[in-house]
């Protein structure tokens, strides 16, 4: 059965359900629940859409017998969320192409982690709920790609380790096992900042920062970034840092505040 | 994406029946005939929840979740 034979096929079966419908040769073929009719055709979207629960045991046959005729000429039969997802993942090609330079620097399964953190950062940009993708992320990735998408959010892969990789490539003896060993300590450890979440109050933000403090002093890391999203993270890294500069423990360098996030840069003082 | 069949969250049951699938007490998709869990290319099984699609004679099935789908729209 041709694809043509296929789709007059499902014409044929449809019979008197079509009514004074005139189908053209293709149309869309969509499955829905449909509360009165058993199908129903949108002109404009050229798209039949079929109530298959309600189609009678001869019909629900020729509707299987084409879909399965479809498939092997290469349909794709796709739920509509799904599909929806995949034109807004087409659309962003560009934003993809930018992480190209990682491919095959990192593992597979970081740049993975990294090309979904882009598609989550993106979404997160229109202000869409992401709470959904991020859940799909940690339960594919765990914790490091929950990481990986941290620090690509704040521009840490454009702005600190392709630069890091420029540099490290510069030397004769430089191997990607070189860069992987860096990149692993970047995100086990991420030592130049902070990512405050909402469970973290003032006090817990202080306790992370001297702990950073504590260990950034062995490899001479002299600043360290705090970064948070909403109200409450914004006025507790606030809080943190003044406490901290009093103490003489910090230098705040800078303090870049807008739409309820903000990202602080702190010098660490040596005692 | 041209040549495609799209379907409703809603009737996700009744695409895995036209398709000779059904579903095991886990929630996982399984072959009608021998009961064996069904595979995506990455070898993973495929609750309904998770289940997206399929493309090439019912025998590919695709993911829901979003690496999967940024996966899919690269391949195509």
């Amino acid at each position: 059965m041709s694809i043509k034979e296929a789709f007059k096929r499902l014409i044929g079966v449809l019979g008197n359900l079509l009514g004074n419908i005139k189908l053209p040769e293709h149309f869309h073929i969509h499955f829905s629940f449909l509360s009165n009719n058993k199908i129903e055709y949108k002109k404009t979207e050229n798209k039949l859409i079929l109530d298959y629960s309600k189609l009678n045991s001869k019909q629900k046959l020729v509707i299987t017998q084409v879909v399965k005729e479809l498939l092997q000429g290469d349909y794709i039969i796709f739920e509509e969320e799904a599909n929806k997802i995949v034109k807004d993942i087409q659309k962003k090609d560009s934003k993809f192409e930018k992480i190209g330079f990682f491919k095959d620097k990192l593992l597979l399964s970081d740049y993975n982690a990294l090309e979904t953190s882009v598609y989550i950062q993106s979404v997160f940009e229109e202000g869409k709920d992401i709470t959904k993708f991020k859940r799909q992320l940690i339960e594919k990735f765990g914790s490091r790609g929950n990481t990986i998408c941290k620090l690509y959010g704040a521009g840490y892969f454009h702005n600190l380790i392709q630069p890091l990789y420029a540099q490290l490539s510069m030397e004769k003896s430089f191997v990607i096992d070189d860069f992987r060993k860096i990149f692993d300590r970047l995100i086990e450890e991420f030592p130049f900042a902070i990512f405050v979440n909402r469970t973290m109050n003032a006090n817990d933000i202080i306790a992370e920062i001297e702990n950073k403090i504590h260990k950034n002093k062995k490899y001479g890391i002299q600043s360290l970034n705090l970064h948070g999203i909403n109200t409450v993270n914004v006025k507790n890294i606030r809080v943190a840092i003044e406490q901290l500069e009093n103490k003489g423990k910090i230098k705040i360098k800078s303090v870049d505040e807008k739409d309820k996030m903000i990202l602080v840069s702190i010098e660490i003082i040596s005692s | 994406m041209k040549k495609l069949i799209t379907f409703d969250n809603t009737v996700k049951e009744q695409m895995l029946e036209l398709l000779d699938k059904r579903i095991d007490k886990e929630g996982f998709i399984i072959e009608k005939d021998s009961g064996q869990r069904v595979l995506t290319p990455a070898g993973e099984e495929i609750t309904l929840e998770d289940f997206a699609g399929v493309k090439k004679g019912s025998e590919i099935f695709i993911k829901s979740d979003i690496s999967a789908l940024i996966d899919f729209a690269k391949k195509k």
